[in-house]
């Protein structure tokens, strides 16, 4: 069966990654959350949009300072765990008061390892974020919102390009404070910050007059405002429902859930009927996106399976060694690689190499 | 099309109107030019077109503004967008989405348009305006005509009959402002589309216009067919100044009006004698100088020697890298490689001049910058009303014009008795009196044995102001000489008296009427 040429729907990727994450919040097993970084790395590798490589180095870092963090953080203030002491830190003496606070001491294997274990999962659970950011841009997710989500949409893709436009304005800014000298200290913060927010205000106006004129906030009439209201208190509560029902409150909880989605659905349904923006060149949700997310649910359901069965199987003491069926499940996850349709009829060519 | 009657416009805690009894009419079709002094209240005007005067600005109106029978004091700006479309000053910053081609379809997605239609007018406009290999890249990395193409094009998908546009052309070097013109004219000829553009050089864009609207400072509007409208106003391209000077019995608006007319003149006149430079002592001298910024190179191993009493103009497209070249020079950025030997301090006024002030009044920018230099207190002041007078003390730096702002930054910087005087894009957002100001200014700088360079796109001013030009091209220098020879050279560097009196190697018009007498 030939692949259609097209975009993958961005909600697909991202649920891909996020059901990844989810399993990867529920293991401690290192060769298990390897195997998961693997598979985002080499998904972003063939299939991450233009330039998502830079994107996605950053957050490879990030997890890889969290994963060094952690055990930092354990080999310094450890509890002093049983176990085989690897070696031993010089002990800062504290205050009596601070019973239960230790600096330095005897660092086991067990402490490293517990720390390699919870630093490991938190940069898997990055690292999977930051596999869908490359995959599909937020802002084209954004776009897919349902139309009575627009406006919120529309900040928050506004507020994401005016952070890079801040940037480059502080460096612009900083760099011209080397034309003038000026020797009191007192006005060194008042100069960078002057200028920037003069700048950064003027841009905000130039955007609101630039969307205006476009036509946007124009007056909808009665009926925009009982969507929004409809839609944004649905979807707060059900967040809220699903808080409570993770925490164990599960009947107001699932009663919350429900209700917020039919406040939700109806707000939709009448948002539906008015029209009261389009989307150009809408991203489709067809059945590659449906296989695309189900192969990242299909790691999730496993790895919550086997974690209800034996709750030690994930987590290993010692010696990794992670379960048959959850291996084979992170692995069937790169098979989007090949199942996903394509935007061009080259097939899979790493995105690096493609020219920009 | 577009009717004002009786329109007064009074912004809030201003003690006189900004425009004052505007009575106006611009028919169906007709590309009007809108002209005046900087802060005569042009954007002003233009935004009373679509009603962000006063829904968006405030301010008191009285009379009205009806365009395609819709009164603007009922009508939302953004219920407007079906009928006109704006484009403000600085395109770049009205882009809303992250690609050229959702860029455009935004107005049509708040429109409501079905996405068959959407998809349609999209392509039709992406040719259009011949943008179309442009669609998939992010509007914030196109080059500033590119932007300004795409920020056209954003309002053009509503299908509006009318197009405002404010200074389109005034940030953008001579190819790129070609490009946009063509593109405006080619909007107003085949799509029968009702265009008003605001511009301070007229010599871009008076020889298209139909209509030219004249906002003079005190608030009242002059309209009509474009030689009775500009009349005796001071305001004017130097094609129309030789005209008038010459006295010729039609005053010329284009280069061609001017070239018939001048034909007997060419052959009276004898080749002027050519102004060779005289280099003085040296001031700030660069050797092999390379900057780059990761894999780009904005300066690439470029030698030259600046010599004071000289105004050096440097010219190029944006991008060329004078900025980079400017910041070298003055040491604020260090060079990637080669060095600069300065024999004095240098001065360097940035390209928004406004980084550099952070204080809430000219009087305590002034009072800061002597402190800093340890000079007695009212030095700069006095700098300031040399270069330019009568700006007073408690303004805001915010408020003042984009001249006024430029002097005190100047003065500033001249406070430290700089032998260099760098000015990156002195001239964006000036018209026609402060440039003859500036021009003055910067003769009586290099006067005083200093070396002063700037770069501009404005070959105009160029021709007024330089003794030698340079011109920058990938980093690296490929012309450089007097002004007279680099002028005359190119056709896209070349100003309106040199193309009227080719080839005689005339720059300016006191130069022409220098040779008639």
């Amino acid at each position: 069966m030939s692949r259609p040429l097209r975009r993958l729907h961005p909600g697909a990727w991202w649920l891909w990654a996020l059901f990844l994450a989810a399993a990867a919040s529920r293991t401690t097993d290192l060769l298990l959350l390897a195997l998961l970084v693997a598979v985002a790395w080499f998904m972003v590798i063939v299939r991450g949009s233009e330039g998502s490589g830079r994107i996605f180095r950053i957050y490879l870092l990030v997890g890889l300072f969290v994963l060094v963090l952690r055990v930092g953080f354990r080999v310094v203030l450890g509890g002093g765990a049983a176990g085989d002491v690897l070696f031993t830190l010089p002990e800062v003496a504290l205050p009596s008061w601070a019973v239960g606070i230790r600096i330095g001491g005897e660092v086991t294997v067990d402490e490293i390892t517990a720390g390699l274990a919870d630093g490991a999962r938190l940069a898997t659970l990055i690292i999977c974020v930051g596999a869908a950011n490359s995959l599909a841009d937020p802002r084209r997710l954004l776009r897919s919102l349902p139309l009575a989500l627009h406006s919120v949409g529309t900040a928050v893709v506004v507020a994401i390009g005016l952070v890079p436009q801040l940037i480059t304005s502080v460096i612009r800014v900083r760099r011209a404070t080397a034309l003038r000298t000026v020797k009191s200290r007192r006005l060194r913060m008042r100069r960078t910050v002057g200028p920037v927010v003069d700048d950064a205000l003027d841009r905000t106006l130039a955007l609101a007059v630039a969307m205006e004129v476009r036509g946007f906030g124009k007056p909808l009439g009665a009926g925009s405002r009982t969507v929004f209201a409809f839609t944004t208190t649905g979807l707060g509560a059900v967040a809220i429902g699903l808080y409570l029902v993770l925490d164990g409150t599960t009947g107001l909880g699932f009663a919350l859930v429900a209700g917020g989605l039919a406040a939700t659905l109806f707000g939709l349904r009448l948002a539906g009927r008015r029209r009261l923006v389009t989307v150009y060149r809408p991203e489709l949700w067809r059945a590659s996106e449906w296989v695309v997310a189900a192969m990242g649910l299909l790691v999730l359901v496993v790895v919550i399976v086997i974690g209800r069965s034996n709750p030690t199987a994930l987590h290993p003491v010692g010696v990794p060694a992670p379960p048959l069926y959850a291996t084979f499940a992170v692995l069937a996850a790169a098979l989007p690689a090949w199942l996903a349709p394509n935007e061009t009829a080259r097939g899979l060519r790493p995105a690096r190499l493609r020219p920009s | 099309m577009i009717r004002f009657t009786d329109f007064s416009l009074t912004y809030p805690e201003a003690h006189s109107p900004t425009l004052r009894d505007v009575n106006l009419t611009i028919g169906q079709g007709l590309l009007c030019l809108v002209t005046g002094a900087t802060g005569a209240g042009k954007t002003s005007l233009l935004g009373a077109i679509n009603g962000l005067v006063p829904h968006f600005t405030g301010g008191h109106v009285s009379g009205s503004v009806v365009v395609g029978g819709r009164n603007t004091r009922e009508t939302h700006p953004s219920e407007m967008a079906d009928l006109v479309g704006y484009v403000g000053q600085d395109p770049a910053r009205g882009f809303v989405t992250e690609v050229v081609e959702y860029e455009l379809a935004y107005g049509m997605e708040q429109a409501g348009v079905a996405p068959a239609a959407m998809r349609a007018r999209v392509e039709e406009t992406l040719d259009l305006l011949g943008i179309a290999h442009l669609r998939q890249m992010p509007a914030a990395d196109l080059s500033g005509g590119e932007q300004q193409r795409v920020a056209i094009g954003s309002v053009l998908t509503a299908h509006p009959q009318i197009l405002v546009l404010d200074e389109p052309t005034s940030a953008l070097d001579p190819g790129a402002a070609e490009e946009v013109l063509a593109a405006i004219t080619r909007l107003v000829h085949d799509l029968g589309l009702t265009v008003v553009v605001a511009e301070h050089r007229l010599e871009r864009i008076i020889q298209y216009a139909d209509m030219v609207v004249v906002v003079s400072g005190d608030g009242t509007v002059a309209s009509g067919e474009p030689r009775l409208a500009i009349g005796e106003s001071a305001m004017v391209p130097p094609v129309v100044e030789l005209g008038r000077a010459v006295g010729w019995d039609t005053v010329p608006l284009s280069v061609r009006e001017g070239r018939i007319q001048a034909a007997k003149l060419r052959e009276q006149l004898t080749e002027p004698t050519a102004v060779s430079l005289v280099p003085g002592p040296s001031a700030v001298t660069a050797k092999r100088l390379s900057v780059t910024y990761g894999p780009v190179v904005a300066v690439r191993d470029l030698s030259i020697d600046l010599n004071r009493g000289e105004i050096c103009v440097v010219m190029g497209r944006n991008g060329s890298g004078k900025s980079s070249l400017f910041w070298a020079l003055h040491g604020a950025l260090a060079p990637d490689r080669g060095s600069v030997h300065r024999a004095g301090p240098v001065g360097l006024v940035p390209q928004t001049p406004g980084d550099l002030l952070f204080l809430p009044t000219v009087a305590d920018e002034c009072g800061q910058a002597d402190l800093d230099a340890g000079l007695e207190r009212g030095t700069c002041r006095s700098i300031l009303d040399e270069v330019v007078p009568g700006i007073g003390g408690e303004s805001h730096p915010r408020d003042l014009s984009e001249g006024q702002r430029l002097a005190l930054v100047l003065a500033t910087q001249l406070v430290t008795q700089p032998d260099v005087v760098l000015l990156d894009e002195p001239t964006r957002g000036l018209d026609y009196a402060a440039k003859r100001n500036l021009v003055a200014v910067l003769k009586r700088l290099a006067g005083e044995n200093r070396a002063v360079v700037l770069s501009t796109h404005d070959v105009e001013f160029a021709a007024l102001a330089a003794d030698r030009v340079t011109v920058m091209a990938e980093g690296e220098i490929v012309a450089d000489g007097p002004a007279a020879e680099v002028l005359t050279a190119t056709t896209l560097f070349a100003p309106q008296v040199a193309k009227v009196m080719a080839p005689l190697p005339f720059l300016t018009v006191p130069q022409v009427m220098e040779a008639i007498a």
